[in-house]
Parts: C-alpha cells; structure tokens; sequence
C-alpha cells in the first residue's frame, strides 16, 4: 500500500545523523525533565494532601437526646448529627434483644434518604426496604443498614460515626 | 476607501508586524471546504456558540452566587440564597435560565456533532485524534452538567449529587475513598459544595478551552473530512504558510461556509433564547440533609438513562458495580478508542452497516432508556403500609396502578392526578369520603366489593394492587383523606 506520508523527512529533535549516546543535550533534557516531574508531582503530591478526605475515627460522639425518648417498642426516631460539618442524621429505636441501635439514615445502594414505613424502612429512590434490624428485606441494596455507634452516658444518648 | 476601513487595515498590519499572525487568519478564513455542505457539519460551531453563552451568563452568575452553606440572616443556605437572589431580579432569572438551559443545550449538541461526525465516518484516518479530543471535550461537558447542578444546594440538587457521588463508591477498592474525596467528607456539605464550585468554574474550564483549543486547530490542519477526495493527498505536510490553494470543485470558507456557521449558531441561540425565555428553571426546598419533606432524588434528564438502567440491575454487589462503574466506563474507553479498533476504510454508511447498526442500538437504548426513566420517575411505593399516610403516600400509589386511566387520561370522569381531581371524584360522585373507607366507592372498587355505582373491580385487567398499598389508602382514609 503507498504510504504517501513515508518520504517526509521528520524534522525535530534529535538530528538523525547524532550518535545515540548521552550527550550534554540528552543530560541537559534528562535534567528538565527530572526537575520538572518532581515539580508535578510534589504539587500533585500538595493538593492530594489538602484534599484528601476527613477520617472517620474523627468523628466525636454528639449527644441526640435523653434515653427515656427512646423506649423498647416505640418506632424508630430520625435525629439529626453534624458528622465532620456534614448534616446528616441516624435512625435510633431500642430493641428488645440488641438495645439500643443507631442507622445511618442512608441507604445503602446509593445513599438516598430512607424512612420508617411502619413496619420497615423503606427507600424510595430504587425501592430498598430494611426490617428493623437494618436488614434488607427488598433489593437492590447489596448489605444491611450502616450502623452508628451509639452509647448512653448519665441518662443521654450519643451517637459517633459509622461502626459497620 | 472609507478612512475607517483605512484606519483598520493599517491597525492589522501594524500588529501583523509585530505577531506574525496574518498567515494563520488567511489559512483558518480561506481553508478549501467542498462546494457542497450539510448544516450538520456546523453542529461543531453550534456547540462553540452554547460554550460562549454558558462562558458569558457563567461570569455574571458567579458576580452574585457564593459557595457556601453558611446560613444568613435569613436561616438559609448562602449557596442557595444567593441564587434565589439571582432569581429575584427579572435580568438575573433570565440570565441563570440561559445557563440552565444552555447545560441541557450543550450535551444535545456535542451528542448530535458526534452522531455526525460518527455518520460520515470523519473519525477515521487521519482524524483519529481529532475524535479521541472530541471524545474527551464529551466527558468535560458531563463533568460540567455534574458539578454545576450541586451549586444552587436546593433539594434537587442535593440528592442528586449525593446519589452521583455515592455511584463512585462501587469502584472497587478505591470507592469509598474517591467518594470521601469529591465530597471533602463522608456525606455533602459546604465542602463539597466549594470543591464543585471550584472545578466547576477554574479547572474544568481551562480543560475545555484547551481541549477545544486542539480540537479546532486540528480540523484546520487537517481539512474537513468531506474535502479529502478532493484535496491533494499530502496537502496537510506540503502547504505553505499564508498561502491558500483552492482545488477545482471547492470553494473558501469565508464567505461560503461563514454562511452556515452563522445561520447554525444563530439558529441554536434564538432557540436557546426562546427556550429559557418561557421555561424559566425554579428551585426547590433548600437542601434538607435530613429530607423531612420525603423529596424523591432523581436525575436530571441527561443522566436519567443510568438511573433507568440501574433499576433493571439485580440486588448483587458485583452486579451493581458492573452497571454503575464497569458498564460507563467501557462505553467512554469504546468511545475513546473507536477510531482505533474500526478497521473498515469506508466512509460511506452503505460500506458499514455494523457501524451504523451500533450507532442505531446505541441511540435507541439511550433515548429509550431516558424516556422510560422520565416517565417513571415514581419508583413503585414501598411494599409497607405507610404510618401517617398523607396524599403523597397514596398518590404514589395511583401513580403505579392507576396512572393509565386516571392520570393519563379521566376515565369515568375521574382523574387522580391532584389531590383536588381525586377529591372531586367522577361521574358517579365524589369516590373519597373522608373518614369512612367503606362509603368511599374508590376503595370499594379496589377490594372488589359491590357497590352502588356498580362500578367494576379495579384496577379493570391490570395488575392487582397489593394489599399493603390498599391497607395505605384504607388508612389514609380513615384519616379523613388529609393532603399533608
């Protein structure tokens, strides 16, 4: 097949007739380069840093109420939490068996905003439903409710960042 | 000679002199296009005119918005204040319309210009880089439309973005971290908010004046597909500066193709004016992370094929990661890589009918999946009796069974698709009253029970309505029908 484009001398660096060793202009484009990727990549380096996301061992426990809200067979209270300037918020019900148990308030397919349907939690972005144990009773969501940890101290109820 | 055209052509060379620039302006003005176009083939130029509109009413919006989710005195969201602010002034409404608008604009546009330029095979040697740019000035406008819709904080905003920025947690391994990163944090807020903000006015930006930057220069250096069989073959290597040869059978681009350029983007720019004249954008709720108001997140129309495909993906972890990661990935890298793995030669779509079958499928499942997704917006009601069922809880439920009828059209003469059509009931009277389910006769002709109208059972020949759906409206109701 005719290559029209083959006979056009390439032009550019490096002349064909120089000898393919380390000369001062390789070194000396060795050398920019060197310098100028260590540059990129400190900055890359800089702004991942600045970046990079909170951890959630961060999280402090915020008290949401006093324990006598929350009584064996009542449904679940939705309370409202500032993890790391994020409002968000947890599903808090005590059990009979487990006791008191903190969900994170999103569900966990795409984080939409699940609520108490009487008797499941229900979500009403791709149709989830959780049992009140957080576990899924309709899909698409692939695992159970996040949980909170959740502590009573003096009479109040704390709740920290996500445990599961 | 007029003095001021004298002045000017003096000016021109004056600062020839000191840039050299006249030999581009000839080359770009007098490039040889074929005497025979297609409007089409402007589409390019059509999405300049929607980048410059978005560029311009981009500047005066960002005079006024502010992202931050401080609240002000007022005990809103900054972010959102602000925008409201911009709404509050006719001139302001106008101008955030055009943006609004002008986002809708350009994924329509830039799509049509590669359907195009797909069609006429223009990717194919030499412009294989010109497709691969193109390819990536597509993701830069998909990142565009993503960032820009988080910035008025309202409702719509809020949960679309965290339902996009969660679809980043199925990457596997780096899911979670990549979503912490977008958001500055475990969930959104006013960092996720500036990190949007910023991208969304500075680097993306910069991205895209680049990439078009590229994009054009090489449609100029190249010609334009169409001009190949007439052009000489080494006509892009051989040319020399500042000088323009016209082959038999084309003509110059300025003035014959300046023509449909201009008649394209003036075209785009009245309708884009029109448009956001009469179909000004609002705002909804200002962004409740704890979502009181139960507002239902969903897409704006561009992504609304993705939410629609999602629905079809079973419950598995891994299923959920190839739909929502793997599957848009592949297409962008297909898309990216086409002119590489096509080795068919042809142009012509007669010699490639496997090219244009998948350009079919692909458009058909797109426009498909968006159209079932916008007219299923309501996602089936939960499969629970609702507590405190209100309108919302029950609409949702004539939403999924009844809509064919009674929302569509007003079959029987009763429509339930307000709470005041479903009060005022049909032909046969009033079918809610409130407090008593067994006199209302819509929730006797949902159980089947006979009943004075003698109206049949219904949903007639659709699916049934689950029980826990009837035990809802019985509820509600019982409650006295309450809208709120």
């Amino acid at each position: 097949m005719e290559r029209p484009d083959d006979d056009v001398p390439l032009g550019g660096w490096p002349p064909e007739d120089e000898p393919r060793e380390v000369t001062r202009r390789t070194f000396l484009l060795l050398g920019m380069g060197t310098i100028g990727g260590l540059l990129a990549l400190a900055y890359a380096g800089l702004g991942l840093r600045y970046l990079w996301p909170p951890s959630q061992a961060k999280i402090e426990l915020e008290d949401v109420g006093s324990s006598d809200e929350f009584k064996v067979g009542d449904p679940p209270v939705l309370k409202v939490t500032h993890n790391q300037g994020s409002e968000g918020g947890a599903w808090i019900v005590r059990l009979k068996d487990e006791g008191l148990v903190a969900y994170d308030m999103h569900c966990t397919h795409l984080q939409c905003p699940y609520t108490w349907a009487g008797t499941s939690f229900s979500c009403p972005c791709h149709g989830s439903a959780f049992d009140i144990h957080g576990n899924v009773i309709h899909p698409p969501a692939p695992r159970p409710l996040r949980r909170r940890l959740v502590v009573e101290e003096g009479g109040r109820v704390k709740v920290g960042g996500i445990i599961s | 000679m007029s003095r001021l055209g004298d002045l000017g052509r003096r000016a021109y060379r004056w600062l020839d002199e000191r840039l050299g620039i006249r030999d581009e302006v000839t080359e770009a003005l007098y490039h040889p296009i074929p005497r025979k176009e297609s409007y089409a083939d402007y589409l390019g130029f059509a999405a300049i005119f929607v980048f410059i509109n978005q560029f311009v009413t981009g500047v005066l919006l960002a005079t006024v918005y502010s992202p931050s989710t401080v609240p002000t005195a007022e005990g809103l969201p900054t972010a959102y204040a602000t925008v409201k602010q911009i709404m509050a002034d006719p001139v302001g409404h106008y101008v955030r319309s055009l943006h609004y608008w002008g986002a809708s604009f350009m994924v329509v546009v830039v799509f049509l210009h590669m359907l195009r330029v797909f069609y006429v095979g223009a990717y194919k040697k030499p412009r294989e880089v010109i497709w691969m740019i193109g390819t990536l000035l597509f993701v830069t406008v998909l990142a565009f439309a993503f960032t820009g819709y988080l910035l008025p904080w309202d409702q719509e905003a809020y949960w679309a973005t965290m339902v996009g920025t969660a679809m980043v947690g199925y990457a596997p391994w780096i899911g979670d971290w990549l979503t912490g990163l977008l958001r500055g944090g475990l969930f959104l807020s006013g960092a996720t908010v500036s990190r949007f903000f910023a991208i969304h006015v500075l680097v993306l930006p910069m991205v895209l004046v680049a990439l078009i930057a590229l994009h054009v220069g090489l449609v100029f250096r190249l010609g334009v597909t169409e001009a190949e069989r007439m052009l000489p073959r080494d006509w892009a290597t051989r040319h020399v500066r500042g000088k323009v040869e016209i082959p038999k059978g084309m003509v110059p681009f300025f003035p014959y193709g300046t023509f449909g350029m201009t008649a394209l983007m003036g075209l785009t720019a009245v309708v884009l004016a029109v448009v956001a004249y009469f179909f000004m954008p609002g705002l909804t709720d200002p962004a409740d992370p704890l979502n009181q108001e139960h507002y239902e997140p969903k897409p704006p129309w561009y992504f609304m094929f993705l939410y629609q495909l999602l629905k079809f993906v079973p419950g598995y972890y891994w299923a959920d990661v190839f739909a929502i990661v793997i599957l848009p990935l592949l297409a962008i890298l297909a898309l990216f890589f086409l002119p590489l793995y096509d080795r068919n030669r042809h142009r012509s779509f007669r010699r490639r009918p496997f090219a244009m079958a998948a350009m079919a499928s692909t458009v058909l499942v797109l426009v498909g999946l968006t159209y079932i997704g916008q007219h299923s917006t309501v996602a089936p009601p939960p499969p629970t009796v609702a507590e405190n069922p209100k309108w919302s809880d029950v609409s949702r439920i004539f939403q999924a069974y009844c809509a064919q009828c009674h929302i569509a059209t007003a079959s029987g003469g009763l429509s339930l698709a307000s709470y005041q059509d479903a009060m005022k009931g049909g032909q046969d009277g009033a079918v809610i009253v409130p407090g008593k389910p067994d006199e209302s006769l819509l929730w006797l002709a949902i159980n089947g029970k006979p009943n004075p109208a003698n109206v049949p059972p219904m949903p007639l020949g659709l699916q049934p309505i689950p029980d826990t759906a009837k035990k809802t409206i019985e509820k509600w109701i019982s409650a006295g029908a309450p809208e709120h």
